[in-house]
């Protein structure tokens, strides 16, 4: 088939073909049967299409009601229990290098200590003061430190053997041995060190200080019964210049960013917030209730008030008084999802005044929980 | 709770056949009083998803055809939407609504929205399915795009990478003649018969 033929067919089955192109069209389906057939394949794949895209919008409206009713997945569990042992494998870890890093420490040090004990036996006949604190402790300043190998090299010994190298050594004076063991104390090699001073806790200052004590920063729109939704909304900076990035209103089970709308209805919720670092504000205990809504209807331009009862309410009761004479003009029973409209007539179904009115909802439960006032104009 | 969305946006997302995060969305803030309304009414969960999922296909298919009226809220148009349909269901079943006036259709749903009640077993749909696996993915897209979601070959073009318009026009009327073509091949298909079964 050509082009022009599918894009006519196309035309035809979107009801795009009037007048004379649409006669001319029925003419053409009349008479030629492989043309009618044409569009009976047009229609039918136009009709798998359809219903292919509209079974798949249910099954993935399915899908989020089974994702949104469903208890936690088993796969959700796996991953809990994945993260547990990964928590566990990387706490054991740290406690295994530490351990093997103070194993280290402590074999370096023996090691040293031994040496260093060889050097003192082998040379009966030099001076050395064991006593000397900083060999045993093998703790010393950066300034004094030097190597084992320094050490051995000063008190004029060869690596390894313990050979008595001094008299060979041109530079070597007699004196210099003496010099060593009371100014240059003979500490472990300075490879020990570091890790050791990386062993002392490091005192960093905490991110989050303060930011538990701030409140965050919001604004609420309170609702109109039946009406105007409520919404908090949020402002990224609060006190003192913290900055917040996202924004709770049940106690830190799911958070927002500052640019979604928030709705609420009436009720108690918990609001708190976090920044960039993950740290977490104060929490704010806050209660949604009804705004005072005034409405302004003109029943001359069927601009009506028009309410509808939110689920919460199983039968409520409106009254409407005249604001001036405080007298009952109408009152009247409604159920919860029913649309009430209020067109300015009174019990008797006359058309009221122009002027100002106040109503109040109230339910047996509840009492009065929702008023204000009801300008009718022309 | 997923993203939040106007009334507008949802709107232009379904016309754009943006429509995943839409769809989470709808869930989240219609579908609760539509299922309560009719839990309330002697309704099954069962149905009330049903009811609530044909809902969300019939506000498709009004906004696609431009008939849905922007100054009214999608909530709001949702709910009547499921709330006649499931009057209606209920007064075929015999089942009891509560209040003679719940009897009464809604003012705020205009005549002519029919619910689009959409069922296919899953055997015609896997069947369904695996016709336009032949077609190939970027054929089912496109097809989807220009006879589903009605969006123009520009826009089509822009959201699949074509050069222009009439390069996408083309490939529009290959992938149709090529589902054709995959209907004609196999006369055995009673593709009519799985769709309404």
């Amino acid at each position: 088939m050509e082009l022009n033929d599918h894009i006519l067919i196309d035309d035809f089955l979107n009801g795009n073909l009037s007048g004379t192109p649409l006669d001319e069209f029925n003419s053409r389906m009349g008479s030629n049967t492989n043309f009618k057939k044409e569009v009976e394949l047009q229609e039918l794949a136009n009709l798998v299409i359809v219903n292919n895209e509209r079974m798949k919008i249910k099954a993935q409206l399915q899908q989020i009601h089974n994702e949104r009713t469903s208890s936690p997945s088993i796969g959700k569990k796996w991953w809990g229990l994945g993260i547990a042992i990964v928590a566990v494998g990387v706490l054991f870890s740290i406690w295994f290098v530490s351990q093997n890093d103070s194993n280290e420490i402590v074999a370096q040090d023996q090691e040293n200590k031994a040496l260093i004990k060889d050097i003192i036996e082998t040379n009966p006949d030099r001076n050395f003061d064991v006593e000397n604190q900083e060999i045993e402790t093998s703790i010393t300043t950066e300034e004094d430190s030097v190597t084992v190998k320094e050490a051995v090299e000063v008190l004029g010994l060869t690596d390894g053997n313990n050979e008595v190298t001094a008299e060979n050594d041109p530079d070597q004076t007699a004196d210099q041995p003496e010099l060593v063991k009371k100014d240059k104390p003979i500490i472990l090699e300075e490879k020990v060190r570091p890790e050791i001073i990386e062993a002392k806790p490091e005192i960093t200052p905490d991110p989050c200080l303060g930011v538990n004590e701030i409140f965050p920063s919001y604004q609420l729109v309170q609702p109109c019964f039946g009406g105007k939704e409520g919404q908090v909304i949020f402002n990224d900076v609060a006190e003192k210049g913290i900055s917040f990035s996202e924004f709770s209103i049940d106690d830190g089970k799911s958070y927002h960013s500052s640019l979604e709308e928030l709705i609420v209805s009436i009720g108690n919720y918990k609001v708190v917030a976090k920044n960039n670092l993950g740290c977490i504000s104060k929490t704010k205990s806050i209660e949604v209730t009804y705004a005072d809504c005034n409405f302004v209807i003109q029943p001359n331009y069927n601009k009506l008030w028009e309410i509808e009862v939110p689920e919460l309410y199983d039968e409520v009761t409106i009254v409407i008084r005249n604001a001036k004479t405080g007298v009952i003009v109408y009152q009247k029973d409604i159920t919860a999802y029913e649309n009430f409209i209020w067109q300015g007539y009174d019990l008797s179904n006359n058309q009221l005044e122009m002027g100002n009115y106040v109503y109040w909802f109230k339910s047996a439960t509840k009492g009065v929980f929702s008023k204000g006032q009801i300008t009718i104009v022309k | 709770m997923s993203k939040s969305y106007t009334d507008k946006e949802i709107i232009e997302s379904i016309r754009k056949g943006k429509t995943e995060r839409v769809l989470s969305y709808l869930y989240d803030t219609a579908q609760y009083k539509i299922r309560k309304w009719i839990l309330k009414n002697n309704g099954s969960e069962e149905e009330a998803q049903d009811i609530f999922q044909d809902a969300v296909l019939s506000f498709y298919n009004y906004v696609l055809e431009n008939r849905f009226d922007e100054g009214k809220s999608v909530q709001g148009f949702l709910f009547a939407i499921g709330k006649n349909a499931w009057v209606n269901r209920a007064k075929q079943k015999n089942r009891l609504i509560t209040g003679e006036k719940e009897m009464e259709k809604m003012d705020s749903v205009p005549d002519d929205v029919a619910l689009i009640s959409q069922s296919m077993d899953d055997d015609n749909t896997k069947k369904i399915e695996a016709l336009l696996d032949k077609l190939g993915e970027r054929c089912k897209q496109m097809l989807t795009y220009s006879i589903f979601y009605d969006m123009r070959m520009d826009e089509i073009a822009e959201t699949m990478g074509f050069a222009n318009a009439n390069a996408a026009k083309t490939k529009n009327y290959k992938c149709k003649q090529r589902l054709i073509g995959i209907i004609k091949e196999n006369p055995n298909y009673n593709i009519k018969a799985w769709i309404y079964n």
